[in-house]
């Protein structure tokens, strides 16, 4: 009985470890995952805003669009936009890769939720999904929200706040 | 060489196919109805009538200066016979390949009188002026109305606004129909009772012959007239549908036949002018069809007496001439009907705005009607990077919106209701899928009088009237007919019979007729679940076989009338299939008939029994002793619709 018990306890001994470091690691997939998305534009927008569509993925049908608008700030700002068409792609506000790394504190608030991002974009559109932007893709959805964003206005922000550096700064 | 060019193009096509993607999204086509001159005065009495009948909502309507297209078909090759068998062998062959170019031909005149009103149409989008010139405009107006507030809104927001328009009215300018009506044959009832009349005699008499040339010779029999219920027109058209191909290669060409105000060059404009005018684009013939219909009503009896004679004052009688001009609505709507079923582009489709109730920005200005069937779908992204839609549930439409507007931003959406399927979600597929309102049922139920195996058929009311307006109280509203029929083993009847007549050798056997209107109530946001409450009458007869073993008596038929008031309750196992338990009341009229017959003599036994004689032989705690009462069967059926 007691060999039973120590054979027993040995084994979750074991396992433990490599339970928490698959729990771990399944963590660091997800907050990978927390910023995949996709950019494109959709039209030239109206002044000083870019007019894109952003692509967001979710196991749930019912992406949060509050998701939708946060990814497409992120990718105006690190990513720029892909060109679409006749449409022109743009550039990202930032060409240093690890500005989010180096203003972590700073992006950490600006990205949370109900955070100054909202300020900077808008859905435009009626509030409806367009049937050819909710593609379920093996068991996840990838959904596409058009949306307005502010980038005279954003990048101006980040200029003020010095994350980035201002277009008449010199090299 | 042949070879690799058709592995080649197989390999472009799947290709091609593959890359495709669904539909996802309506604008409204252009629709010109067009009318071969008929030989019949009454044929073109039709076609001027379809001035008073609007088009489908669904269609933007292009009118021309003349729909009427004189066409001469060449007369149609006869087939020649000789009574030689190989001679009569090359002339069929002969006549089959005169045939196919005689169609060619027709088809190739019928293309040739098509072609000036195409042009007309083209004009007419493109705003073509009397000089020549074009424009954008009109076109960017009908854009402007097939948009959805999610363009308005990118437009809006776009540095250029009129680039969201302008994308929208290309797609317009491939969404160019015609629709071709030729009247083969009209005719009015009584020459039609006549034809009927004619070919039923010449059938009768082919049959005499036959009859009186076989052994033993049989008696020639009379041929009974067709009863000239009715009075009104009868008419045989085809119809056929054709596309303007409007293609990059054809868009390249007209370039050259474009004109506007910035081109003032004379020669240029003349020859821009001419080579308009000259201009030929093909068509496609995406679908033809060919339908008999009828405009009648019932003829005046002025010896009507009773009900009869009160439904003779209520109702209002037609003219000729009046139902003459039914027909135009019929034929419009024959074609709006199967074309949607046939042609992608007449099918209407938008995303889900709104989840539960179900909403989509469809309404008037798609002329959608109350109770229409519409599927909802998933789009999936395959592994391969295909986009296909799989059918995730069954919407009708509940209340209609009026959003014939141009669409800003906060058009209204129209209630729908779901029968069956998964959970929707903001921005599920939701497109037309007409359905025949027809659907059949099998079952059993447990009725001791009238139970056993239920055959129903039912037609869904709302498909008479295709309501247009706001609500309906006749959505899910079916009218059904069974036929049930049943056989009871004598084990379980032991109890038919008083306990003075040998019973075990007896068997009841049962059918009934009935007609219900019953009413699909959906009680689940996702409507898999239904309530039935249905209410009918129905007429039905049981059978004792064997009533007496020893006398000459062998069977007694019990017969009556019944009410049926009951409550069903159905779930969908697809949208086109459902399963439904009915439990409801048969109250039975007061006055079952009894009779009998006797093997010998096969005369009716009420002269020497009574219906109380006969019914005093069953026992009183059989139903069938007092049929009167109420009893609450309970059946099972499995539905199927399409």
């Amino acid at each position: 009985m007691k060999n039973k018990s120590t054979i027993i306890l040995s084994f979750v001994l074991l396992l433990f470890p490599i339970f928490v470091a698959a729990q771990a690691e399944r963590r660091a997939d997800r907050e990978m995952t927390e910023w995949r998305y996709e950019v494109e534009a959709v039209q030239t927008g109206a002044e000083g805003t870019y007019l894109v569509k952003v692509w967001s993925y979710s196991k749930k049908p019912n992406i949060a669009i509050e998701q939708a608008k946060k990814n497409a700030v992120h990718g105006v700002i690190f990513k720029g936009v892909a060109a679409n068409g006749r449409v022109p792609g743009q550039r990202a506000l930032t060409n240093n890769a690890n500005l989010e790394m180096e203003k972590q504190d700073f992006f950490k608030d600006f990205f949370a939720d109900g955070g100054k991002y909202m300020k900077f974009v808008n859905v435009t559109g009626d509030g409806s999904v367009r049937s050819e932007d909710r593609l379920k893709i093996g068991k996840e959805y990838k959904i596409g929200v058009v949306v307005s964003v502010n980038v005279q206005l954003l990048r101006s922000d980040l200029e003020s706040a010095g994350i980035i550096r201002g277009l008449n700064s010199g090299f | 060489m042949k070879k690799i060019l058709f592995a080649l193009s197989l390999i472009c096509f799947v290709k091609i196919a593959a890359q495709t993607s669904p539909a996802t999204r309506f604008n409204r086509p252009s629709m010109t109805s067009l009318f071969i001159k008929s030989n019949y005065s009454a044929g073109n009495r039709v076609f001027d009538e379809f001035k008073n009948t609007p088009m489908e909502a669904r269609f933007d309507q292009r009118e021309v200066r003349n729909p009427n297209l004189r066409v001469f078909f060449p007369s149609e090759p006869v087939l020649q016979q000789t009574g030689d068998a190989i001679t009569d062998a090359k002339l069929m062959r002969e006549h089959r390949f005169a045939m196919s170019e005689w169609k060619e031909n027709c088809k190739q005149i019928l293309l040739e009188s098509i072609n000036p009103v195409g042009r007309e149409v083209f004009g007419n989008m493109l705003a073509r002026q009397q000089n020549g010139n074009m424009s954008w405009s009109a076109l960017m107006s009908s854009a402007q109305y097939s948009a959805t507030d999610n363009d308005a809104l990118t437009s809006g927001a776009s540095k250029n606004s009129e680039n969201v328009y302008q994308e929208i009215a290309e797609d317009l300018l491939n969404k160019v129909y015609f629709v071709v009506y030729d009247i083969k044959v009209i005719k009015t009832m009584e020459e039609k009772y006549d034809e009927m009349d004619a070919k039923g005699r010449a059938q009768q008499e082919k049959a005499n012959a036959a009859a009186a040339k076989a052994n033993p010779p049989q008696a020639p029999k009379q041929y009974v007239p067709v009863q000239r219920t009715d009075e009104g027109w009868f008419m045989n058209y085809e119809y056929r549908i054709y596309k303007l191909v409007w293609n990059d290669s054809i868009m390249a060409i007209f370039n050259d036949v474009w004109l506007d105000e910035s081109i003032t060059d004379y020669r240029e404009r003349s020859k821009r002018i001419n080579a308009f005018e000259n201009f030929k684009f093909p068509y496609v013939l995406v679908m033809s069809d060919n339908n008999d219909i009828y405009s009648t009503q019932e003829k005046e009896n002025p010896n009507a007496t009773g009900a009869a004679a009160i439904l003779n004052a209520l109702v209002v009688r037609k003219s000729m001439d009046e139902l003459l001009a039914q027909f135009p609505k019929s034929m419009q709507d024959a074609f709006v009907s199967k074309g949607s079923r046939k042609i992608d582009d007449f099918k209407i489709r938008a995303p889900l705005f709104q989840e539960s109730p179900p909403m989509v920005k469809i309404g008037t200005k798609e002329g959608i009607y109350q109770d229409e069937r519409y599927f909802a779908y998933e789009m999936i992204q395959d592994d391969k990077g295909n986009k296909v839609k799989k059918k995730i549930g069954v919407l009708r439409v509940a209340e209609i919106a009026d959003n014939s507007i141009v669409a800003e931003g906060t058009s209204p959406a129209s209630r729908f209701s779901q029968q069956g399927g998964r959970s929707l979600y903001n921005g599920t597929l939701v497109e037309l899928k007409h359905d025949r309102g027809l659907g059949g049922s099998l079952g059993i139920g447990n009725n001791p009088l009238v139970g056993g195996v239920i055959v129903g058929i039912e037609a869904r009311i709302s498909q008479f009237f295709k309501s247009k307006s706001k609500k309906s109280f006749t959505n899910g509203m079916y009218l059904n007919g069974y036929i049930t029929s049943g056989k009871t083993d004598s084990a379980e009847f032991k109890s038919i019979l008083n306990d003075q007549f040998p019973t075990l050798q007896r068997s009841v056997s049962s059918i009934s007729l009935s007609a219900t209107i019953a009413k699909e109530v959906y009680i689940t946001k996702r409507g898999n679940l239904y309530l039935l409450p249905e209410l009918g009458l129905g007429v039905s007869t049981s059978t004792i076989n064997n009533f007496f073993e020893t006398d000459s008596l062998s069977g007694c038929d019990v017969s009556n009338t019944f009410i049926y008031y009951g409550l069903g309750f159905g779930y969908h196992i697809s949208p086109t299939v459902s399963v439904s338990v009915r439990m409801g009341v048969n109250k039975f009229g007061k006055n079952p008939s009894w009779s009998g017959q006797t093997e010998q003599t096969s005369s009716s036994l009420n002269s020497t029994y009574s219906d109380q004689e006969l019914q005093s032989f069953v026992s009183e705690d059989h139903p069938l002793y007092n049929m009167n009462r109420s009893i609450i069967p309970l059946s099972i059926s499995l539905r199927i619709r399409i």
